[in-house]
């Protein structure tokens, strides 16, 4: 991928969708962390559409802007923990090809609420946060789930060859 | 005519995606497993435990600035480099009720009362957490 003007369709996507999840409320909230994780239907389409070196720039790009728009940098740190991992976990099972999206997006789940927790354990310097890793697991494997079924919708009915998102 | 030919490219696009493999439960199954047996080694011994000697610990950075007991209500303001939170403890249980951060995550969290369970401002560098014993020599630094 090389046109600029895809990396910033997809990081304007995403980012879009940061906003949204920012607005939704979350009375359910129990734990930090935990978060639908909206923006990764972008990030996913472009790990299966292009590779993970694209994916990982328009995650990169759309912390940054989040962070310099609604939270604080400090806070990217974590996101950008998860977002390494994940993406990196993605990218490896997706090559793999023994799972399907909704597979890859799970494992991406799980390993995003992982590395944000041992960003978080590194911060704050105590082990304490494990207490909180199986309910992190469990959600951002059913997140990640949903997402990729999402986000196989959306593979589906965007023609490859065609239209805007052509491949280079 | 056309809807037949969308309904082609439907089905053969489906099969590129498909909607699982086989993989994806054994992934599943791990997953889940790892998590309850994490689950289960923070919770096997909880029957044991009395609520009698629950502390709260307050550290900032990981370094310890404050520990209280859960039995007695109290109101406390903490502040650090980062900004300010007031912690709140009632009926043997802790929370935060109000935060300068700018997420207010540590305010929607639930209260906690059993050993391991924590709050945490993520800003603030704040971590809460309630534990079994009180270490000795925190008194005179809580005062």
């Amino acid at each position: 991928m090389k046109k600029p003007s895809l990396y910033g369709m997809l990081i304007a996507l995403t980012f879009i969708l940061s906003y949204v999840e920012f607005l939704l409320p979350l009375p359910w909230i129990i734990v930090p962390g935990i978060k639908l994780g909206l923006p990764n239907v972008v990030i996913l389409f472009t790990l299966y559409r292009y590779t993970g070196r694209e994916a990982a720039i328009v995650s990169g790009v759309r912390i940054l802007l989040f962070a310099l728009t609604f939270g604080s940098i400090s806070l990217a740190a974590y996101s950008a923990g998860g977002a390494l991992l994940s993406i990196v976990a993605m990218t490896l099972a997706r090559k793999a090809g023994v799972f399907s999206i909704a597979g890859v997006s799970m494992l991406g789940g799980v390993c995003h609420n992982i590395g944000q927790m041992i960003v978080a354990i590194l911060v704050l310097q105590t082990p304490a946060l494990l207490y909180y890793s199986p309910i992190l697991i469990t959600v951002g494997a059913l997140t990640g789930i949903l997402i990729g079924l999402v986000c196989r919708q959306v593979l589906m009915r965007m023609p490859k060859r065609r239209g805007i998102l052509r491949d280079q | 005519m056309n809807d037949h030919k969308t309904n082609i490219t439907q089905r053969n696009r489906a099969n590129d995606f498909p909607k699982y493999k086989k993989a994806d439960f054994f992934l599943l199954a791990m997953i889940l497993i790892i998590a309850a047996a994490i689950f289960i080694l923070y919770h096997h011994d909880d029957a044991g435990k009395s609520d009698g000697g629950l502390h709260v610990e307050v550290r900032v950075a990981g370094k310890r600035i404050l520990s209280l007991p859960l039995h007695t209500d109290c109101e406390k303001e903490i502040v650090n480099d980062f900004g300010t939170n007031r912690l709140v403890i009632r009926d043997g249980k802790a929370r935060i009720i109000e935060a300068d951060c700018p997420d207010k995550l540590c305010v929607y969290q639930k209260a906690i009362a059993r050993p391991g369970e924590t709050l945490i401002c993520l800003p603030h560098q704040l971590v809460v957490e309630v534990v079994g014993d009180a270490p000795p020599d925190l008194d005179s630094i809580s005062n």
